[in-house]
């Protein structure tokens, strides 16, 4: 059975083009160019995987509308947010309702693509057992690749996929200072250096909610960051 | 904080600011000058208010002359009580009897005739009747008074004579000495002489002469005719009283001299009858009781009222024109303003005197033409200033008739210090009105201007600090609700303002938005791009999919490079500042930059280890990647870019300095605005002119400065970060 995806977006060409694209790539496709369409569609039937706009015709948020009543419909439901904006408070507001990315229209189908399926690989190891190989422990860290899972001292980080990737870039050579370059290379986003600092940023915060000490990651000024934990 | 313009603004940021000489209030002040004419028309009015009250005057005296001269019209009798007046009387031999106000002491001074001395009759040449040597007034004048006091008549004589010779205790001869010749004509009618001499100063009497008139033997001693001789430097001084019981209005006076104490020869002899022999003798002049008594019942105001009869001989006066009429009440005035302005009134006013000298004051003839011209039969007028010119008088004067005869004339005489008077007042009290509406209306039109250039230069400064030197709006005008003019220009400076906001901040959001709206069409292309490249295309279309997709790449660039600023203000405003180790940050950054690029050296130099500062590191870090990717481009191969930093009490100071090109020097100040870009041609990689205009962003954030300038040697240019501490 084939994976299900719900795209909702109002710009005919996108939606086709990524449509297309994902089809391709063997998805079922279901797009939605209005948001009182795509709920009445959720509400008959959960898609398996939502990429959402967040303008959408005439409501200028109602992405984010969708997004909330799509998460009290299902709270494992993967949910990408797919946009033209790009302020650090439009990221924020997303991921605050429960999105499980944020991606900007400049990225290209094969990143697109990827994130896609590296979040059904989430769903997917949720269900299997744990694979050894997919593990990486640093320390403190625990990173669950296949589950796209991370713990910080045995407490759940709840990371966005690109965050994830970016600690998993940056954790997997512990004292390699990574710059914006290759985190965004292996995050599979291209955005520029400033969204980068953000994305850093909102992973200190999330461990810092945990570990009020964490300052495992460290800014290298000029060159990028590298994973540092202090052996207590 | 301003945002993205979108446009380059090239503004001067001149100050419109004018320093010339005439601000707005100066020109009212000016303009208040204006309210000098009314002091000006004032006393205009005022002197148009003098020549009436002169005309007033004049009538007014006319009529009083009028008035006068009718109470005595057809009284002949008033006129010529005396029988003798009625001929023509000799003026010269005539003796004018004063009217002394209380009896004369008898000590041979002249003290108690000092109100009357002025008008003393001085004898000399022309009343010589004899005289054995040629006359000197040296040797002999005198000077002559007669006043009558209840019974008597008074005479002084004020005999100069160079050599006083008295008569010889030995001699019964009363003529051999200086002496006083009296010539009489009793109430019976006898001519009567009397002589006057001494042995010595001191208490004299008259003796009785005998009948024969050239004989000067003594009868015997009058003692009713008495007096003092007294010398004095220059001769002697004589002081008689007389009962007027003892004459009929006729009398002489003869001075007789003699120098030579041993010959006790006549030498000169003077006489009061005019050079006439002693026989013929003078009248004396009194003035008439009657017409006193009536002149005295009239109110006389501040006027003098002669009447004279035709041969202008004084019968009567009235009133006084130097009696002080107005009291100056000013002493009970202790204002010190008051006085102040009185005495600055008193120097730049004539005042009316009434210390004036007024020769006519006592005499006993009038010899105006206005006199002459009443005597005819005229009544006139005549303006005249006394010879001190302290005073001006004037006189009216009116005929009295005797059905067709002239028989005498009144004369009414007023000084026209009531009217200088007046008009001081009326000046004095225009002045302080004047001056009390100039100075309040000033004090108001200062007031007023300074309310008013206040106001337009408050709303001047609001205009000059609401947009800032290089163009953009950053405050606002508060619209005055005051009704005016300029309110209504602060109004619509706030609404102009609050437009061109509008309007500036469209434009700033413009890059923003344009980004926004681009980014859709651009996704668009490149998944289909995407798209395209999964389907089975032939080899000669590669290279268009890859070069469009260059094409999208460099679109991609410039739309983010577009929307950085407006990132980096919201990423700023939504960050939080730290502490932490500048020197470190720098450290680590041109470190980095070895790494970035390889091919470029750096020299890093830092006068400080460890240099703590609040802010936003990943900001500062990204200024200077924009700062060094800046010099790279622009820097001459084969040489290091400098980085340095360094600090005082205050700042921080961060300087990247690298040789090549220098910059124009008008572009220095603009360097630093949205787009603006100095690079010539086109390159490969897209520049917008964003990079220093996002160091700027971040310097400004961080209330610090960025400033460009040519190396001296002019090898190359330094951009130089100054942060606060």
């Amino acid at each position: 059975m084939s994976r299900r995806i719900a795209i909702v977006e109002d710009e005919p060409a996108i939606r086709e083009n990524y449509s297309d694209v994902l089809r391709k790539q063997g998805y079922e496709i279901v797009a939605y160019a209005d948001r009182p369409t795509a709920i009445n569609a959720f509400q008959q039937r959960l898609p398996d995987l939502a990429i959402l706009d967040i303008g959408l015709g005439d409501e200028a948020e109602g992405g984010f509308e969708l997004c909330r009543e799509l998460r009290q419909l299902s709270r494992s439901l993967p949910i990408i947010f797919l946009t033209a904006r790009e302020s650090d408070f439009d990221t924020v507001s997303g991921l605050r309702l429960g999105a499980d990315d944020y991606l900007t229209k400049d990225i290209s189908l094969p990143h697109l693509t990827a994130r896609i399926a590296a979040l059904f690989r989430r769903v997917e190891a949720l269900k299997s057992p744990v694979d050894k190989e997919d593990i990486l422990q640093r320390n403190r860290l625990l990173l669950d690749m296949q589950r796209m899972r991370c713990e910080w001292q045995q407490q759940y980080v709840d990371l966005t996929l690109t965050e994830l990737w970016i600690v998993h870039a940056l954790a997997k050579f512990p004292g390699h200072v990574k710059n914006r370059d290759v985190l965004m290379q292996e995050a599979n986003v291209v955005v520029d250096d400033s969204t980068i600092t953000s994305h850093i940023k909102r992973i200190r915060k999330k461990f810092t909610r945990i570990d009020s000490h964490f300052n495992a990651i460290d800014t290298v000024y000029g060159m990028g960051y590298r994973w540092q934990e202090d052996d207590q | 904080m301003p945002l993205i313009p979108f446009m380059v603004w090239v503004t001067d940021g001149k100050k419109m600011t004018s320093n010339t000489a005439f601000r707005l209030r100066s020109k009212l002040l000016l303009v208040s000058l204006a309210l000098l004419a009314i002091p000006w028309a004032g006393y205009e009015y005022v002197r148009e208010m003098e020549t009436f009250l002169r005309e007033s005057k004049q009538v007014s005296l006319t009529d009083n002359a009028r008035a006068v001269a009718t109470v005595m019209h057809n009284r002949r009798n008033l006129f010529e009580t005396r029988a003798d007046i009625r001929q023509s009387i000799n003026s010269r031999s005539s003796i004018y009897a004063r009217k002394l106000n209380r009896a004369i002491q008898l000590d041979g001074y002249s003290d108690d005739w000092r109100d009357h001395l002025p008008h003393a009759k001085t004898h000399a040449r022309q009343s010589l009747i004899q005289g054995n040597t040629p006359y000197t007034p040296h040797s002999l004048s005198f000077r002559h008074l007669l006043g009558r006091y209840g019974k008597y008549y008074y005479t002084l004589f004020e005999v100069n004579d160079d050599s006083v010779v008295y008569r010889s205790p030995n001699s019964l001869r009363l003529e051999q000495s200086d002496h006083l010749l009296i010539a009489i004509r009793n109430k019976q009618g006898d001519l009567k002489r009397y002589i006057l001499t001494t042995q010595a100063p001191g208490w004299v009497n008259a003796y009785l002469l005998s009948d024969d008139s050239n004989d000067f033997i003594p009868v015997r001693p009058e003692v009713r005719i008495k007096g003092e001789w007294q010398e004095t430097d220059t001769g002697y001084n004589l002081e008689l009283r007389i009962p007027q019981s003892m004459l009929n209005d006729k009398i002489t006076f003869a001075i007789v001299d003699v120098d030579d104490p041993v010959s006790r020869e006549t030498k000169h002899v003077l006489s009061t009858s005019g050079g006439k022999p002693v026989s013929e003798l003078g009248t004396i002049l009194t003035l008439s009781p009657e017409i006193e008594n009536i002149l005295q019942g009239l109110d006389k105001g501040n006027s003098r009222i002669w009447v004279i009869n035709r041969n202008r001989h004084v019968l009567a006066l009235s009133g006084s024109l130097t009696q002080k009429q107005t009291t100056e009440s000013y002493a009970d005035d202790d204002d010190t303003l008051t006085n102040f302005m009185r005495g600055l009134y008193r120097l730049i006013l004539q005042q009316p005197s009434e210390q004036f000298d007024d020769t006519l004051d006592g005499a006993s003839r009038l010899d105006g033409v206005d006199v002459m011209t009443a005597l005819e039969g005229k009544p006139s007028l005549r303006w005249r200033r006394t010879p001190d010119k302290r005073a001006v008088i004037l006189s009216a004067s009116h005929p009295v008739w005797d059905d067709d005869n002239v028989i005498g004339a009144v004369v009414v005489e007023q000084t026209s210090n009531d009217i200088q008077t007046l008009q001081n007042n009326a000046l004095e009290s225009l002045l302080n009105m004047t001056l009390l509406v100039f100075i309040s209306a000033m004090a108001f039109l200062l007031m007023f201007a300074t309310r008013l250039s206040g106001r337009i230069r408050s709303l001047h400064k609001q205009a000059e600090s609401a947009i800032s030197e290089d163009g953009r709006i950053q405050g606002t005008i508060h619209p005055s609700s005051s009704g005016d003019e300029i309110g209504d220009l602060s109004r619509s400076f706030s609404d102009m303002l609050d437009r061109l906001r509008e309007y500036t901040r469209y434009l700033e959001t413009m890059a923003g938005k344009l980004s926004h709206e681009l980014r859709t069409p651009l996704a668009v292309v490149r998944s289909s791009l995407d798209n395209l490249e999964l389907e089975e295309l032939p080899d000669t279309a590669h290279p268009y999919t890859r070069r469009a997709r260059e094409g999208i790449e460099r679109l991609a660039n410039i739309l983010s490079s577009m929307n950085e600023a407006t990132r980096l203000e919201q990423a700023l405003q939504s960050t939080e500042r730290e502490r932490f180790d500048l020197g470190a940050l720098l450290n680590g950054c041109v470190e980095g930059y070895r790494l970035a690029y390889p091919e470029q050296a750096f020299v890093y130099s830092s006068s400080v280890n460890a240099l703590f500062i609040n802010g936003y590191p990943e900001r500062l870090a990204q200024m200077l990647d924009k700062l060094i990717s800046n010099a790279v481009d622009f820097c001459s191969p084969d040489t290091p870019i400098n980085v340095s930093l360094d600090s005082n009490d205050k700042t921080v100071r961060i300087s990247v300095e690298n040789s090549g090109p220098t910059l124009p020097d008008k572009m220095q100040s603009q360097l630093f605005d949205s787009m603006v870009s100095m690079r010539e041609g086109s390159s490969s990689h897209t520049h917008l002119g964003l990079g220093l205009f996002i160091v700027r962003l971040i310097a400004q954030f961080h209330h610090g400065t960025v400033t460009a300038r040519n190396l001296d040697d002019g090898q190359g240019v330094v951009f130089t970060v100054e942060l606060p501490r």
